[in-house]
């Protein structure tokens, strides 16, 4: 036999252990490496600190003790992220749970495949009685087969035909394969004849012809009276119970549909008799889909109380059905939806097919669903209809606008508004949309046409005409098959399958019987018959004290369970014997009780209903005929009631579940509330901007912008609006409340896993005793610690949100400050506290439970309110020391770029000096002069130029600064701000300021001119575009820059050059041709140009400057080649 | 063997910036091979080349003596040294906030560091030199000492 293979097999028993080790001792080697890097670190930093860095020497030593530091502080990253990592998997390998998880991993998946869908369907839908439920079906099953196999065994008659048959089947292999005369043959054919000679004896006796084959006459008029035989000789009761119980269900399934169409008899007027056509019709349409024949039955009733006729009915059935399918939606809201849209559009019952594959075409289609459809063709379909338009149409003007951003219930609206405009103004929506589209203000147009309100939803739909033309078509015209198609989608899940099952089998047992018919007849007289003899019995049984005392202790099960734990009576017992009918009725008061009771007692009732119907069902294996049938009813009548209980356990959960809903948001938008202050006064303001801006707005683009931010704005306000109401006491309550619940159900599970996998454990017999043992007591440990978790977690949450709680009542509670300032110190100091009490309550809580995993979590909280008992000192210093930080960084700097504009200035003085000379020169009439004259005047201007880009520089860095220490003073969080490096970098960029500049560039965004945001000083001049445009040069139609003003100016103001030229960017320096368009007489020119050029050859020309940069090697070399000046800046080494 | 001091003091090699050639003082500086000091072409063993170092040393400091270092050349060192102490404090402290300091210390640097190009050969720079002197320079004969004064000349105005 193959060995199990089992998780030692694959896993060494020390694994764990090992692993943890070897990972401390790795943690250990990391922290050694760290405290080097510090002392690494302390060393450098000292060598930094102590040069003087007036030598080589000195240099070189900070440099290399830069580099270490550099190297150190990689190394030390390194060490810490492998920390990091390291503490994770060590707390994973720690864990105990692992080790057991890995236990009891393979003992699961053993088990798991028996009740894996089990499983799943109650863990996803049912609560813990579900669960139960599930469970008992599972054990009456097993009982049940138990019985019949017991019985079977014990039935000596069943034994004796079950050899008699083996015999003959033996003798008739033998004989084929060996021949009549074989000896092995004879010998198995007097076998068979003496065990068949015994039976037939026994069938002659009790006049029983099965096995008197050839004797069919005899047979058959023995039947009666082997019946009757059966019957008197005490087999009646067990005979009629397993009938009646066979055909329970069915027959309550014919019952109830039965019922419903003796209702549409009456809402209709016709004879029951006269619906068979509408009960097949009603069968076919369930027994192909998840919806039950009874709940098709009711919705033919819906449809006829909507004025229905029987034929309408019948064309609307299986649309319907398959929308509320394919929509997610019940049959009756189904049935509501289409039923008004054929009205709408005026269409009949004929139409319903096809409107219904419309509908689905556009949920499939579109991010609309059935709730949103329904909402806008409520408010437009009957208005579109009077424009003319389809249901595709209409659908997929929706479906643009939800697309578009406008919710389908104000698309809509809107929409239905618009049109009812449109007919006023007989204009259809085609025609409205090709004016507004034709139209040079766009907006104008679509506001007359469509309404100030509406005007957006006119212009998207102006714009996506041909978009909303083509999903039109698909819808209208191309929709043929989609319900089907969707619908099928949702019948492929497996929920749906089962459901699918059920309905094929309801659908089976209507078609053998439709509850008016003889089947049924009889099924109520056998039920009635059943119930009279188990009256009978009962009171029989009870008189002569013939039951045990479990039994009568068993029929008293239910009274009890009520009696002693919920206190309230009941008359359960004694309905037990009054019929279904009684037992029904008693149940339902029942599950109305207990619905009354507190969450404790509930399930404290249901777990002993539940350990009452188990005890039946073990007294069931052993139970005599008669103590079979009281018991069955009881555990019938508990089913029945747990049954109940789920139902309105289920009503109350949903109502609880919307009340928590409603609570916990009003919860939330209560801490918003007092958490942020003021903040309806500022989403007031955000929805009163927006209505600003819209009315400034100029564009169709922006305005559409604009009213899509101004719906949710306006959204977001009413929300705000509307949950101010709720109190923090109530919100407290149901929030600790709701932990509680949460904790308990989770724990309650985790219970019923667990006693359910000790179960397979001690059941599988592949397993040996000590590792069973092993397993259960782990289990029993893993319990217990889950149970320990979640309740610290319950506790924690409950601190956590005390704290909360606390802030929030502080923040509501603002009065008494008589400045914003106070307010805000006030607030540091109780939040401090508030936290302060947060961490010492976990503190404490965690210690009372003195657990191993949770020193860790010890350790931190103490260190964390050691650290907040000194923030607020700490706090300040370390603002203090980035403040101080910020502040030297900045001044460093600006000294530094000082010193670089002031070197500029100095060679702009003695350029200024070099000029002036030069001119008197110039104006003498030397003009060998001119060339440095020009040479100078060029140097000015690149030097000029430095001089702006240092300033600009200095004025981003200043900008920068200026940012960081804004966020500086920010101390309610200085630490993650100043840590977001890249928005502060944004925030530079952002607020930088410039000393003028040649192009404010491309479009902005800031108005509908593509305006932009910039920061001028005092005394700046800023040019309009137009008046640039008058500057431009006429040669090149160029806009001038600033620089090329400056020239002109210069050289207009200096008087050298007033009347003979005018500067050209595009030579630099002059332009003979300008000379011509300005209309000066060329020979003086040309004169006076020779007389320039021979100066020029005259002098030595100065060829330039070098300036030396010994922090970036740099050598930078401004030299002139004719007229053309360069500049060239390259590394010194 | 190590020389002795006497020894060493007959060593034909250059000890100022006086006589050091302009070339020489470029070469170094691009392959910091102080062997270059040397006069004549000798075989050398460690102890000679330590003595070269100093005697590089000795120069360079005279160099920062005569011309001193400019003002960018210490603010960009003191930029490093900064930096470097806000390394040593995270290493040493863990506190997060020196990370947000030290990025901020090293986009300084970088940013002071853009727009360098090529370097320039000091051939080209000489032949520019001259031409604003007027007269030619020569990379073999020209002292550091000179070739530095008519730097700051030039660039003085």
């Amino acid at each position: 036999m193959a060995k199990q293979v089992t998780n030692k097999d694959i896993f060494n028993d020390d694994l764990f252990t090992k692993t943890v080790d070897e990972a401390k001792k790795l943690k250990k080697v990391l922290d050694e490496l760290e405290k080097g890097f510090i002392e690494v670190a302390k060393a450098q930093q000292k060598i930094v600190n102590s040069q003087d860095n007036k030598s080589l020497d000195s240099i070189q030593k900070t440099k290399n003790a830069v580099k270490e530091l550099n190297e150190t502080e990689k190394a030390s990253l390194k060490i810490q992220q492998q920390k990091k990592s390291l503490a994770v998997q060590l707390k994973i390998a720690n864990s105990e749970a692992n080790k057991q998880n890995v236990q009891n991993k393979l003992l699961i998946q053993e088990q798991i495949k028996d009740v894996k869908n089990l499983e799943k369907a109650k863990l996803k839908n049912l609560g813990v009685i579900k669960k139960t439920t599930a469970e008992i079906n599972k054990e009456i099953a097993a009982a049940k087969k138990q019985r019949k196999s017991t019985a079977d065994s014990a039935n000596a008659f069943k034994v004796l035909t079950k050899q008699v048959n083996s015999a003959q089947s033996r003798f008739k292999r033998l004989a084929a394969q060996y021949g009549e005369t074989d000896d092995r043959t004879q010998k198995a054919l007097s076998t068979f004849r003496r065990l068949d000679n015994q039976l037939r004896s026994i069938n002659k006796t009790a006049r029983d012809g099965r096995r008197d084959v050839g004797r069919y006459g005899l047979a058959l008029s023995n039947v009666g009276a082997s019946l009757k035989s059966l019957v008197f000789a005490g087999g009646v009761v067990g005979a009629i119970r397993g009938v009646g119980r066979a055909i329970g269900d069915a027959f309550e399934r014919v019952r109830a549909f039965d019922k419903e169409l003796q209702n549409i008899s009456g809402v209709t007027g016709i004879a029951r008799k006269d619906l068979k056509s509408l009960e097949k019709s009603i069968i076919d349409v369930a027994g192909s889909s998840i919806k039950t024949s009874n709940e098709v039955a009711q919705l033919a009733s819906t449809l006829f109380t909507l004025g229905n006729s029987e034929r309408e009915v019948k064309l609307l059935l299986k649309p319907v059905n398959d929308l509320s399918i394919a929509l997610g939606a019940t049959s009756e809201e189904a049935a509501d939806f289409l039923g008004q849209t054929l009205n709408a559009f005026g269409k009949g019952a004929d139409s319903g097919q096809e409107f219904a594959d419309i509908i689905a075409n556009v949920r499939t289609s579109t991010s609309l669903d059935f709730q949103r459809i329904k909402d806008a063709l409520g408010f437009v379909a009957p208005t579109a209809n009077a424009l003319g338009l389809s249901l595709g149409t209409v659908s997929a003007q929706i479906g643009v606008l939800q697309d578009n951003g406008i919710k389908a219930a104000r698309a809509g609206r809107l929409l239905n508004t618009s049109f009812a405009r449109l007919i006023e103004k007989g204009l259809t929506l085609d025609e409205a949309l090709l004016k507004v589209n034709s139209s040079q203000d766009k907006v104008a147009t679509s506001v007359d046409l469509f309404g100030k309100e509406s005007f957006t939803l006119g212009l998207i739909l102006a714009d996506n005409v041909d978009k909303t033309a083509a999903l039109a078509n698909e819808f209208d015209n191309l929709s043929e098959g989609s319900l089907k198609t969707l619908t099928d989608e949702q019948l492929k899940s497996m929920d749906a399958q089962l459901k699918i099952l059920d309905s094929t089998y309801e659908k089976f047992i209507l078609n053998i019987e439709n509850g008016n018919g003889v089947i049924s007849d009889i099924f109520k007289g056998f039920i009635k018959g059943a119930i009279d003899a188990v009256d009978r019995i009962d009171k029989l049984s009870v008189s002569l004290g013939n039951f045990t005392k479990r039994t009568i202790g068993a029929r008293a099960g239910i009274i009890s369970t009520f009696e002693d734990i919920s206190g309230f009576q009941t008359d359960i017992g004694l309905a037990l014997s009054k019929g279904n009918e009684a037992i029904e009725k008693e149940t339902d008061r029942i599950a109305k009780e207990f619905v009354t009771k507190d969450r404790k007692t509930q399930r404290t009732i249901a777990d002993n209903l539940v350990n009452r119907i188990r005890e039946d069902i073990k007294s069931l294996k052993g139970a005599s005929v008669a103590e079979g049938i009281i018991l069955e009813r009881r555990i019938g009548a508990n089913q029945l009631l747990i049954s109940k209980l789920e139902i309105v356990n289920d009503e109350v959960k949903e109502g609880t579940d919307v009340l928590n809903l409603n609570t916990g948001a009003t919860n939330k938008n209560e801490k918003a509330k007092t958490g942020l202050t003021g903040v309806i006064e500022k989403q007031s303001k955000a929805v009163s901007d927006l209505n600003e801006k819209i009315k400034r707005a100029s564009t169709e683009e922006l305005v559409i912008k604009l009213s899509l931010e101004l719906d949710d704005e306006k959204e977001e306000l009413d929300r705000l609006n509307r949950i101010v109401n709720s109190s923090l006491e109530e919100a407290q309550k149901i929030e600790i409340d709701l932990i509680e619940d949460q904790t308990e159900k989770r724990i309650a599970l985790e219970e019923l896993k667990s006693k359910k996998l000790i179960k397979q454990i001690q059941s599988n017999s592949r397993i040996e005793q000590s590792v069973k043992d092993d397993l259960i007591r782990s289990e029993d440990e893993r319990l217990i610690k889950f149970t320990e978790d979640q309740e610290i977690k319950k506790l924690k949450s409950a601190i956590d949100f005390e704290a909360d709680l606390a802030r929030a009542e502080f923040e509501q509670k603002r009065t008494g400050f008589n400045t914003q300032e106070e307010f805000e110190e006030e607030k540091a100091e109780q939040f401090k506290a508030i936290k302060r009490n947060q961490l010492q309550a976990e503190l404490d809580l965690l210690k009372f439970s003195g657990r191993e995993e949770d020193e860790l979590r010890v350790a931190q909280l103490k260190a964390q309110l050691e650290g907040l008992n000194d923030i607020g000192k700490g706090f300040e210093k370390l603002k203090g020391t980035i403040g101080d930080v910020v502040q030297v960084i900045g001044e460093v700097i600006d000294d530094a770029f000082d010193k670089r504009i002031a070197k500029i200035g100095e060679q702009l003085d003695k350029t200024g000096e070099n000029i002036d000379r030069l001119r008197t020169k110039a104006n003498e009439g030397q003009l060998d002069s001119e060339e440095s004259l020009a040479f100078e005047q060029k140097q000015e201007i690149e030097l000029a130029r430095q001089q702006e880009r240092e300033q600009k520089r200095q004025a981003r860095t200043q900008a920068f600064f200026s940012v960081l220490s804004s966020f500086q003073s920010n101390d309610g969080n200085l630490t993650k701000t100043i840590a977001d490096i890249s928005v502060l970098r944004a925030l530079a960029g952002g607020l930088t300021a410039f000393d003028g500049v040649d192009d404010t560039g491309p479009r902005g965004d800031v108005d509908s001119k593509g305006g932009k945001i910039w920061t001028l000083h005092p005394n700046e001049q800023v040019h309009s575009l137009r008046d640039r445009k008058d500057m431009k040069d006429p040669n090149t139609g160029k806009l001038r820059s600033r620089n090329e003003l400056k020239d002109i100016v210069s050289l207009h103001d200096s008087g050298l050059m007033n009347d003979l030229m005018k500067h050209d960017g595009s030579n630099e320096f002059m332009n003979p041709s300008a000379f011509v368009l300005n209309g000066m007489d060329t020979s003086k020119i040309e004169s006076k140009l020779d007389k320039l050029n021979q100066s020029i050859k005259s002098i030595q020309p100065i060829t330039g400057s070098v300036e030396i940069n010994e922090a970036k090697k740099i050598i930078q070399y401004t030299y002139k080649k004719g007229n053309r000046v360069t500049k060239e800046v390259s590394k010194l080494f | 063997m190590k020389k002795s001091g006497k020894e060493y003091q007959n060593f034909n090699c250059f000890r100022s910036i006086d006589d050091l050639p302009i070339k020489v003082w470029f070469n170094i500086h691009k392959n910091g091979d102080y062997r270059l000091l040397l006069k004549d072409i000798i075989t050398i063993d460690e102890n000679d080349f330590e003595y070269l170092y100093e005697c590089w040393q000795i120069i360079y400091n005279e160099y920062i003596e005569m011309f001193g270092l400019s003002d960018e050349f210490l603010d960009d060192l003191n930029n490093q040294i900064q930096l470097a102490n806000y390394k040593a404090e995270f290493i040493i402290s863990g506190d997060r906030y020196l990370r947000t300091l030290i990025k901020i210390e090293e986009e300084k640097i970088e940013e002071d560091l853009k727009g360098t190009s090529k370097p320039m050969e000091l051939e080209m720079l000489l032949a520019k030199m001259s031409k604003y002197y007027g007269f030619k320079l020569e990379s073999k004969e020209l002292t550091v000492v000179q070739y530095y004064s008519y730097l700051n000349s030039a660039n003085n105005g």
